[in-house]
């Protein structure tokens, strides 16, 4: 008995200490613990587009029974507020978080172009629903790429957007104007190549401040009006945004039509700026569109808006366009469902359970390479991402060229969803 | 206590108390109010000198803050907070490319979590740096303030050390972009406080203190300057300090004052106030007393004087017998005292309004006394009369009214006030008293029984007559009656008075207007002639009264018949003088009795000559009698039988200073009317017993000495007690002679006392002349004289008259009878020797025998007579 007890014991301790060599990373969740998920994004400078996302994000979760894999999820905001060093200090939170399985990024790109090597070496699967920046899809492949976009990137967009305004507006001489952020110099690379491109040399070329004031816009306008530029390709948030509009228009003289991003979309654009401006230049907003093959996407639409009066009854939508930014919305709505998806799949995957970090690139890989079509309002996807790899830069992007759309404000202010009926 | 210095002492005291009062009062209200001032004062010093302090490094500071508010908003900088940017000089780049002051020591670039992302530290290595734990403190505090902006404009979170005279202080800047908080901007900025803190005297020791900041309300005490070598925040400001915020920045200046010190000043400056106000006010209090004394006081003391003077005056009134009246300048009854409705009659309700003329004043009251008082009411002069009033039931009574005007104190009239006293008993006194004066006066003036005046009467008017300026000249009649001696004798006296009123009523029924007859003596009346009537006048005036009073005076059943003799003097002529003219009137009727009586004498010259001698020697008498001018000159008497002196008779002679001798008829008349008769005869008396005395010293006796002697004398105790000596020591008899006429007229029983008393003294008694009066001899007999001379008119005759003869021999039976012995006087002649012998007169004497002579002849007739005796034996 007592030889018994000696080698209990002993077994005892080696299983301890097993366990601590072994247990190296975080426990997994119980089961009657909330999987957590992050939503980093701008709630202070961009509220709006921060907050169609959160809403999309909720309403999905709503339409599963805010549960996943099973287990309650609770999604947890965080505002950086803009800030790149806000949005790292959130990422490494959540990816020491053991509840967290995956985070959603917010409008801006800057803060996971700057630190989406930090997010793909921590293995936390960073979702982006409306992030531009074409890098941050491709700063890493293979396995250690975690980030996931379902929107269109800025390689698409500037190249969507120059087409449009040359092919289409027939513009000649365009002005770039472009936020002064990592996001603005690189699309301005791209623009610059698709123009050289087509032949064209831009007549002018402004980049715009942070959080520029009046004047600053003013002298903007004057410099794309000297440079009698045709034409204005826009890439700023809200804020910049409406004061570069109101001053080109009040300086242009001659025809000046204006192509933006949706950055300025984010925000309450058009009630800060006059209809008078947006009608005189022609204002035109890039967009994603919902593709016309996707028979459901009304349905979905509906379904989608049905929860989101139900997770925030405030809002009493009815139609998308009620809400502002709703891009972000249907992207987040889109994605969150993916999400949902995948983390159902990833948990009958074994590292389901082993902990929270074999969990995430459980999902990852879910992610990478779901089994079954996600019916989302935007399109079906089937599938949206698969493994990344230098072969393959747009794996984990679930948008592509053929989501995209010009839309104009309604003279009330609204930005109607469209659906292109030309993507294929 | 009087009231007078009641007032002074209750001045005094309120002064005094006041004054005490108000000193401390004033020092209670200067310490109360001086102590707040001062209070405030070193409140606001402190104030000054922290505000000051606290300007001096809000400059310093927000030279600072104002860089690092352009440094925060530069977007380069906000990108790399941002993240967007990792430039680590991004600091220095553009401290350096602002020429940023060199107080600037460190300034660091922080992240929103407070990681420092570019910084500029140009401190040495052992230069005082705030620890990370500070920064870090700051930035959360910063971050907390930033997030906190809706709620106000909060402090500026601040951190602060000093070492000695540098004071480093760590301010920050938050970093923003859109609004939101990216981060913060720290820069350490070292400050000489020397230049900022105000320099220590000891009284208001400052320094500075960062307080907890608001992002650590949680943890309370946790202070940004927590990590500093000397946690100075740590100190809470007790009470009594002085907290002062610096504008914008979470520091704050504390001022330590030196509470003891500040309250020993205050104290001693509050005490010295107290003291200099106290001595202030003491002047003006001086000058107050003085003041209020000269101003209140003593106008005070007067009034209250006046007022209790008022006060007894009122009730003295009130009480007065007098009865008072006040009246308006109207002269309408105001007040009237209950003396007044005694007296009128009327209440004082029913005189008020009144005026008193109209309700005291009557018919019979004097107009002329009315208009006099109208006229000193209109002239506001006070009057004082006696005036006729009327009592309510219409009696009249008499008052003495004085009244007065009221003035008042500005001397304007405002009244009169009268006080009248009701003086109807004293009224009708006087009235019976002057009515008894002018009685008396009357009396005293006039005759009682006649009616006539008096001689005091006419010596009035002699006066008033001799006083007149214009005619000054007096004629004077005095009259006497003759016999009315006679008539009182023998009808008696109330026959007498009918005689005398009989004679004045024809002296009142002769004289004319501005005549006086008055009545000066018993049967005397002179009468005084009018202005400018003279001696012819007076004569015939005295003519018709003579004829009058010489008529038969019935008087009953009896008729009584009287004369009267009149002497008249005048002073016109200048002869006498108005003073004389009495006595020259009186010559004048003595001359008209000399005369025969029933006439009239006028004072002329020559009985003026004769009046002047008689003065003359009446002047002289005195003189002659105290130098015993009177010469005793001795007549024998001799024994008719025998022939033998058996006497002398003293007669008198005076003998003038110049030799000449006068004879009793001369003088005697004259000293009798003047009262000196007896001292005439006294001084003869004592002369010739001196000389007889003499004489019988010499051995020749003369056996009795006759003296005459007036009635008077013969009453003389002293001549009664010297004869009685004269007796016990003399052998000289002495015999008084007393005329007949003095026993017709001194019939007295002192008189005839008188007369027992000498005899008893050995004084032989004698009566003289005689036969010359009306004397019955039955009468002269009741004297028991020792003899009796007959007078020489009876003598004389005796040799050519037997009825003369007859006569003195009965009177010789009849003396013979009573044992009186016989003296006849007048002897000239042989024949009356002879014949008067023979009739039985035992003592003759007369120029037969001798003359009256001087002791020396007296002594040689007496030797001769005594040797032709002798020779004879």
């Amino acid at each position: 008995m007592s030889i018994l007890r000696t080698c209990l014991a002993s077994l005892t301790t080696i299983f301890v200490s097993m366990h601590s060599v072994f247990a190296q990373e975080a426990p997994v969740t119980p089961p009657d613990t909330a999987i957590e998920l992050y939503v980093d994004a701008d709630f202070t400078l961009n509220a709006p587009s921060a907050a169609a996302i959160e809403l999309g994000i909720r309403s999905a979760l709503h339409l599963s029974g805010d549960r996943i894999a099973g287990q309650p999820v609770r999604l947890i905001r965080r505002d950086h507020a803009g800030n790149v060093r806000r949005s790292h200090q959130t990422l490494q939170e959540a990816a020491e978080n053991p509840n967290v399985l995956a985070v959603f990024g917010g409008l801006h790109s800057p803060p996971y172009l700057q630190h989406g090597s930090d997010v793909n070496a921590s293995g936390l699967p960073l979702l982006l629903p409306w992030s531009a920046a074409g890098a941050l899809t491709r700063l890493s492949s293979g396995d250690s790429n975690f980030i996931f976009r379902l929107s269109v990137d800025d390689t698409k967009a500037t190249k969507f957007l120059i087409t449009e305004a040359v092919d289409e507006g027939g513009c000649k001489a365009p002005a770039l104007l472009l936020l002064d952020t990592g996001w603005g110099h690189f699309a301005h690379d791209k623009m610059m190549a698709e123009l050289d491109a087509k032949g064209i040399r831009p007549a002018h070329i402004g980049f715009i401040t942070v959080g520029l004031g009046r004047v600053s816009a003013k002298a903007i306008a004057n410099e794309v009006v000297r440079s009698k530029a045709d034409c204005a390709i826009m890439l700023a948030n809200a804020g910049e945004g409406s004061l570069i509009t109101e001053a080109l228009a009040q300086t242009a003289t001659g025809k000046l039509d204006l192509y933006s991003h949706w950055g300025i979309a984010s925000d309450d654009f058009s009630k800060s700026t006059s209809v008078a401006a947006r009608e005189k230049l022609h204002l035109r907003v890039l967009q994603t569109c919902n593709v016309a093959s996707h028979v459901s996407a009304s349905d979905r639409l509906e379904e989608a808006l049905a929860a989101a009066r139900a997770v925030d009854p405030s809002r009493d939508l009815t139609d998308l366009s009620e809400l502002p930014a709703n891009v972000g919305f249907v992207h987040a709505f889109d994605l969150t469902r993916i999400l949902i998806a995948a983390a159902d799949q990833a948990s009958f995957d074994d590292r389901w359970q082993e902990g929270i970090k074999s969990r995430r690139v459980a999902l990852k890989e879910a992610l990478e390479g779901l089994h079954a079509p996600v019916d989302g309002v935007m399109d079906l996807y089937a599938p949206p991402f698969a493994p990344s790899s230098a072969q393959e830069p747009d794996a984990h992007e679930a948008l592509g060229t053929r989501h995209l759309c010009f839309a104009q404000f309604t003279p009330d202010g609204r930005l109607p969803w469209s659906i292109r009926t030309d993507a294929q | 206590m009087n009231p007078a210095r009641a007032i002074k002492v209750r001045f005094w005291l309120t002064v005094s108390t006041v004054c005490a009062l108000a000193m401390a009062l004033t020092g209670l209200s200067v310490w109360a109010s001086a102590r707040p001032f001062v209070e405030e004062i070193q409140e606001r010093q402190i104030t000054k000198v922290a505000e000051n302090t606290v300007l001096q490094i809000y400059q310093s500071l927000q030279e600072h803050d104002l860089l690092m508010s352009f440094l925060a908003h530069q977007p380069e900088l906000i990108s790399v907070a941002l993240g967007y940017d990792d430039n680590a000089n991004i600091v220095r780049d553009y401290l350096e490319g602002l020429s940023a002051p060199a107080s600037f020591e460190v300034v660091t670039l922080f992240d929103f979590m407070g990681n420092p992302l570019s910084r500029l530290d140009s401190l040495d290595k052992d230069h005082f740096r705030f620890s990370s734990e500070v920064e870090q403190s700051l930035i959360e505090s910063t971050q907390s303030v930033f997030a906190d902006q809706g709620s106000g404009q909060p402090r500026r979170p601040i951190a602060f050390y000093s070492d000695g005279d540098t004071g480093h202080f760590l301010i920050s800047e938050p970093v923003q972009s859109g609004g939101a908080y990216q981060g913060a901007i720290l820069a350490q900025i070292d400050i000489n406080l020397a230049t900022v803190l105000p320099k220590s005297d000891g009284l208001f020791p400052t320094r500075l203190i960062a307080p907890t900041p608001p992002a650590n309300a949680g943890e309370g005490a946790d202070d940004i300057a927590a990590g500093g070598p000397a946690p100075l925040s740590s100190v809470r400001p007790p009470e009594d300090v002085r907290v002062f915020n610096i504008p914008n920045f979470a520091l704050d200046v504390i001022v330590t004052p030196n509470w003891a010190q500040l309250r020993s000043v205050s104290t001693r400056l509050v005490k010295e106030s107290v003291l200099a106000i106290g001595i202030s006010l003491l002047a003006p209090f001086l000058l107050l007393a003085w003041f209020g004394n000269r101003l209140l006081v003593k106008p005070h003391v007067l009034l209250a004087q006046q007022q209790k003077e008022l006060s007894e005056l009122a009730s003295v009134a009130r009480n007065a017998n007098d009865a008072i009246l006040m009246t308006g300048l109207d002269r309408r009854v105001m007040w009237v005292n209950p003396a007044f409705e005694t007296l009128s009659g009327f209440s004082a309700r029913s005189v008020i309004g009144q005026r008193p003329s109209t309700i005291l004043q009557g018919a019979e009251t004097d107009v002329s006394t009315i208009r006099a008082i109208s006229e000193a009411l209109r002239n506001y002069k006070p009057i004082k009369v006696e005036i006729l009033n009327y009592n309510r039931l219409g009696d009249r009574y008499w008052i003495s009214l004085s009244i007065t005007t009221l003035f008042d104190t500005s001397g304007k009239p405002y009244g009169f006030m009268a006080i009248s006293s009701d003086i109807t008993e004293q009224k009708l006194q006087s009235q019976r008293f002057m009515a008894a004066q002018l009685e008396i006066e009357h009396q005293s003036l006039h005759d009682a029984l006649t009616g006539l005046p008096n001689r005091r009467a006419l010596r009035d008017a002699l006066d008033a007559r001799a006083n007149d300026p214009e005619d000054s000249s007096v004629t004077l009649v005095r009259i006497d009656l003759d016999h009315f001696k006679f008539v009182n004798d023998t009808l008696g006296h109330a026959a007498g008075d009918h005689v005398l009123c009989e004679v004045a009523r024809i002296l009142k029924e002769e004289t004319k207007q501005g005549e006086v007859a008055a009545r000066i003596g018993g049967d005397e009346f002179i009468l005084l002639m009018s202005r400018g009537y003279g001696v012819e006048a007076a004569e015939a005036t005295a003519r018709r009264m003579l004829k009058r009073i010489q008529e038969p005076m019935k008087f009953g059943d009896m008729t009584a018949r009287v004369g009267a003799s009149f002497g008249i003097a005048t002073t016109s002529g200048g002869m006498i003088s108005a003073a004389e003219i009495n006595v020259a009137a009186d010559e004048a009727l003595y001359r008209a009795k000399d005369s025969g009586r029933n006439a009239i004498c006028i004072y002329t010259e020559e009985l003026h000559k004769e009046s002047l001698i008689r003065r003359d020697l009446v002047s002289r008498l005195p003189k002659a009698i105290r130098d015993l001018e009177f010469v005793p000159h001795y007549q024998p008497q001799v024994n008719a039988r025998t022939g033998e002196v058996v006497g002398v008779e003293v007669l008198s002679r005076w003998q003038l200073p110049g030799g000449e001798m006068l004879s009793p008829v001369a003088y005697l008349s004259i000293a009798k009317k003047v009262g000196l008769l007896g001292e005439v005869d006294s001084a003869l008396f004592r002369r010739a017993i001196d000389e007889l005395s003499r004489i019988n010293s010499d051995r020749i006796h003369v056996p009795k000495v006759s003296f005459n002697v007036t009635a008077e004398r013969l009453q003389d105790r002293k001549l009664l007690q010297y004869m009685r000596a004269f007796s016990q020591t003399s052998d000289i008899r002495i015999a008084f002679e007393i005329l007949e006429s003095v026993f017709v007229e001194e019939q007295s029983n002192s008189f005839m006392y008188h007369l027992d008393l000498l005899r008893e003294a050995g004084v032989a008694l004698q009566i003289d002349d005689f036969g010359s009066g009306h004397a019955s001899i039955i009468g002269l007999m009741h004297a028991r004289p020792d003899s009796l001379k007959i007078d020489q008119q009876l003598v004389i005759p005796v040799t050519q008259s037997e009825t003369a003869r007859s006569l003195l021999k009965s009177i010789v039976d009849i003396a013979n009878a009573l044992d009186i012995a016989v003296i006849a006087e007048g002897v000239e002649t042989y024949d009356h020797v002879r014949i008067l012998s023979e009739i039985g007169i035992d003592i003759l004497q007369g120029y037969y025998f001798a003359k009256p002579m001087k002791a020396e002849d007296l002594i040689i007739y007496l030797k001769v007579d005594q040797a032709k005796r002798q020779c004879l034996k």
